[in-house]
């Protein structure tokens, strides 16, 4: 799962498919044991939390370019 | 020199048409309105959620035996319309990438075949509801059954309508590379809608 899924539509296919993913996962491990469901649910919690912040220290999002403009604009 | 005249090169005569909204926020108006429309959306289904863990959590029989003896939920139906669904969002993607290659044929297919799959998915989830064999009167895991999928489907019903507005336009000529923002919200709010489906069906049907 890359990128905000609310800016494009291909970045939304992407977490459909990491859901997928995710859930197999989750419910493959819950039929083995309930604990065992759980534990790759917080696992896998701490892996996209680790991820996304991650994420924001090395690469923060750009602000459009047009609002970027109108920020370097010095006032009157 | 103003924001508004930044965004307004020229002389303020030139310009025709209402003033350009100020935007106060890093994000796109767009994206913010499709963010806090979905938040607002995902909330609603935290509710619907919240009613079903807890009525599963205080029913005596489980987690042994869930649903309560004698129900069953149809696994394997809901299975096929869960693969129905998630292809669904495949064929969403190729009829945005299609357009994006200026290929308007694709589009329309799929654009079509997403619809027909919506309207599949919910004409499957009707026959569900008549064979399922209780209702929402049978207890209150019933009533959040209903509740849950149903709230799914009033989205699928949605979102299809959302898919057959730009499905309609792609037929009329509309879209091109540079814009097809009509295509790509609903598409957007469509793998939403699958998501939540995902969601819901591991943790009704399966778990």
């Amino acid at each position: 799962m890359t990128g905000n899924p609310l800016r494009s539509e291909a970045a939304a296919f992407q977490w459909v498919l990491g859901t997928v993913v995710v859930l197999a996962l989750v419910v493959a491990a819950s039929w083995i044991s309930t604990w065992l469901g759980l534990a790759v649910v917080v696992l896998l919690a701490a892996l996209a939390t680790w991820r996304v912040a991650t994420r924001r220290r090395h690469g923060p999002p750009q602000p459009p370019e047009e609002r970027a403009a109108v920020e370097d604009t010095p006032e009157p | 020199m103003s924001a508004h005249a930044e965004a307004l090169p020229g002389h303020a005569d030139d310009h025709h048409g209402p003033p350009v909204a100020n935007s106060s926020s890093r994000l796109a108006p767009t994206v913010l309105g499709m963010f806090l429309f979905i938040a607002s959306e995902a909330m609603l289904f935290g509710a619907f959620f919240t009613a079903y863990f807890f009525v599963r959590v205080v029913n005596p029989a489980a987690p042994d035996t869930w649903p309560p003896e004698p129900y069953e939920f149809p696994k394997f139906v809901a299975g096929i319309n869960t693969a129905v669904l998630v292809t669904s969002s495949f064929t969403m993607h190729w009829a945005l990438q299609s357009i994006k290659r200026n290929n308007r044929r694709g589009l329309q297919a799929g654009l079509v075949l997403t619809i027909l799959m919506g309207t599949a998915f919910l004409l499957t989830q009707a026959i569900e509801y008549a064979h399922v064999g209780f209702n929402t009167g049978d207890g209150a895991f019933a009533s959040v059954f209903f509740g849950l999928t149903g709230l799914h489907g009033a989205h699928v019903f949605i979102g299809l309508t959302l898919l057959t507005i730009a499905a309609v336009r792609a037929f009329r000529g509309h879209y091109s590379p540079d814009h097809h923002h009509g295509v790509e919200i609903p598409g957007i709010y469509w793998h939403f809608v699958d998501i939540m489906w995902l969601v819901v069906y591991a943790a009704v049907y399966l778990l």
